[in-house]
């Protein structure tokens, strides 16, 4: 099992959209995919037509109790694709931060659980709310490889910078040093702001940067309102097939690094 | 201005140990001490319906066949560690193995529908990479020169414990052209990795990615006097490297006149 994280501190960066497009394509693959939603509003799971308030259980009850592989196995809720669960975000989650504070440890609850599904999955895919907390510094220490979508205009830059910071000192306290790979996305290629923005990220993060671009494509809102991943939806436009190449550039630096040989 | 900087990241540091270290109590005790009552029964029908999805995983012959993968992927890691390369569905070719794949099996990755492929310059010269045969980008670092490798052969770079093998790419790509002058222009800034070999191209600038459509290329396939060249952008009429034949080409110590 391997487990990436998709984080970043600025929001609308397109990070849902990235989880789900990596999850659709892993699957298609026949890959046995796990989404967690850490996110408190809940868009990953909404996405596949989970009205979470509903529901008796989710990621929220593992932070309040102690869950055994089958307690969450039952927090687990199918989607329309077979190969894909999902363990599902609540509003409640926004109250974490709260009621826990920063009790000793509770940074590690998701890794923990997830390690008790280990046999059931092959990836692992956490979404992020763009706030750092609780959540996502349990989705972040949970991580083999943490993604980092960045959108290719000059403010996201600065949002990135505060990422990066945050993972180096959350580094300082892990016995492992963080794997991330920045992801620019939401590139349009008619913009020159685009286009230096992409430079610019080469230049400064180099080899911590997928050397490829998610384009702007309208595909991916469309997928959306018809709750299908991209890869269904429109399994041949330029954002699938910018996913597939980000998919394989991953699953290569995974391998370089030995993530998957855990 | 500093001085607040460095006490917001005393706090960040001081809330992300405290998450981060297991008190002297087990956390699990500490979660049950917040514990929510949760009255209602889990829901029965949510377990079942994915108990049932992943005995059908079980089950079904094509999801067996992915229970097997990740297995088959830890094997490849390490080969791969070992210098040796291996081919599943889910990985590009590499080395040895894809050039036979390539006459077998023309069809690339990038040799239907669209493809990404990103641009970089060496003396003044373009050039494009599909994207999905990059293993990498790094930034120059010192090489350490061999004796009695070719000219175009600059060294090894170490990368982390990677040792990797580092290409003056003007000298292959034109040996004919580089005399002393365009040697001292050159102001190598990155090295384009190939594929997972540990072979990199160094590279001036890097100009941008772009999204190319198949007839954005003349394919110049299987072409034996040009085994490197995948194709020709049309647009910038710059060459498209194939880059398992160009790896290969490394390994064999030839040069692009496969000298
Ligand atoms: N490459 C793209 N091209 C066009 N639209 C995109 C692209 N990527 C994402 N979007 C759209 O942009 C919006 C924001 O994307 P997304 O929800 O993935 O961002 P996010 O980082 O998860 O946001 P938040 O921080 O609010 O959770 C969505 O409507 C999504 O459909
Ligand atoms: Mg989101």
């Amino acid at each position: 099992m391997v487990v990436w994280t998709v984080a970043n501190q600025k929001g609308g960066v397109g990070k849902t959209t990235t989880t789900i497009a990596l999850a659709g394509v892993l699957a298609e693959q026949g890959h046995r995919v796990l989404l967690v939603d850490t996110d408190p509003h809940a868009s990953l799971s909404y996405y596949f037509g989970i009205e979470s308030e509903d529901l008796d259980l989710s990621v929220y009850e593992l932070f309040t109790q102690v869950s055994s592989r089958e307690q969450i196995l039952q927090t687990l809720c199918p989607t329309q694709y077979p190969n894909i669960d999902i363990l599902p975000a609540t509003m409640g989650l926004a109250t974490l931060d709260r009621s826990l504070g920063n009790k000793g440890g509770m940074g590690l609850v998701l890794k923990k659980a997830v390690q008790k599904v280990a046999e059931s999955y092959d990836y692992v895919l956490m979404d992020c709310p763009p706030v750092l907390g609780v959540l996502m510094v349990n989705a972040l220490a949970a991580a083999d490889r943490i993604i980092i979508p960045v959108q290719t205009e000059f403010l996201a830059l600065k949002g990135l910078d505060r990422m990066i910071k945050t993972l180096e000192i959350m580094q300082g306290e892990q016995d492992t040093s963080f794997k991330y790979t920045i992801v620019p996305t939401m590139f349009d290629k008619r913009t020159k702001a685009s286009i230096l923005a992409f430079k610019k990220l080469q230049e400064v993060y180099t080899n911590k940067i997928w050397p490829g671009v998610i384009p702007i494509d309208t595909n991916f809102r469309n997928a959306s309102f018809e709750q299908k991943v991209p890869s269904d939806f429109a399994a041949n436009s330029r954002g699938t097939l910018a996913y597939k190449s980000l998919l394989n550039y991953l699953v290569k630096q995974s391998m370089q690094y030995k993530e998957v040989e855990r | 201005m500093s001085k607040s900087l460095t006490a917001s990241k005393k706090i960040m540091k001081n809330y992300l140990s405290e998450l981060l270290t297991e008190p002297e109590v087990d956390v699990e005790s500490v979660q049950q001490s917040v514990v929510k009552q949760t009255t209602s029964r889990p829901l029965a029908h949510k377990e079942n319906q994915s108990l049932e999805n992943l005995l059908k995983t079980v089950n079904e012959p094509k999801e067996a066949k992915v229970a097997k993968e990740v297995p088959v992927t830890k094997d490849v890691a390490k080969e791969v560690t070992n210098g040796n390369s291996s081919d599943t569905g889910l990985l590009p070719t590499s080395s040895e193995e894809s050039l036979t794949a390539a006459i077998t099996l023309p069809q690339k990755g990038y040799r239907q529908g669209d493809f990404q492929a990103m641009f970089f310059e060496v003396a003044g010269l373009t050039i494009a990479v599909p994207l999905i045969e990059l293993g990498g980008i790094h930034k120059v670092n010192k090489t350490s020169s061999l004796m009695g490798k070719p000219d175009w052969f600059k060294g090894v770079m170490l990368y982390r414990d990677e040792k990797i093998n580092v290409v003056d790419t003007a000298l292959w790509v034109m040996p004919e052209k580089c005399d002393q002058a365009l040697k001292d222009s050159l102001n190598y800034q990155y090295i384009i990795m190939l594929n997972d070999s540990s072979w990199g191209l160094m590279a001036e600038h890097l100009v941008d990615t772009v999204v190319l459509s198949q007839d954005e290329v003349k394919w110049l396939d299987s072409s034996e006097k040009r085994p490197w060249l995948a194709g020709l952008v049309k647009e910038k009429m710059c060459a498209l490297l194939d880059v398992s034949a160009l790896i290969e080409l490394l390994n064999k110590g030839s040069d692009i006149n496969q000298k």
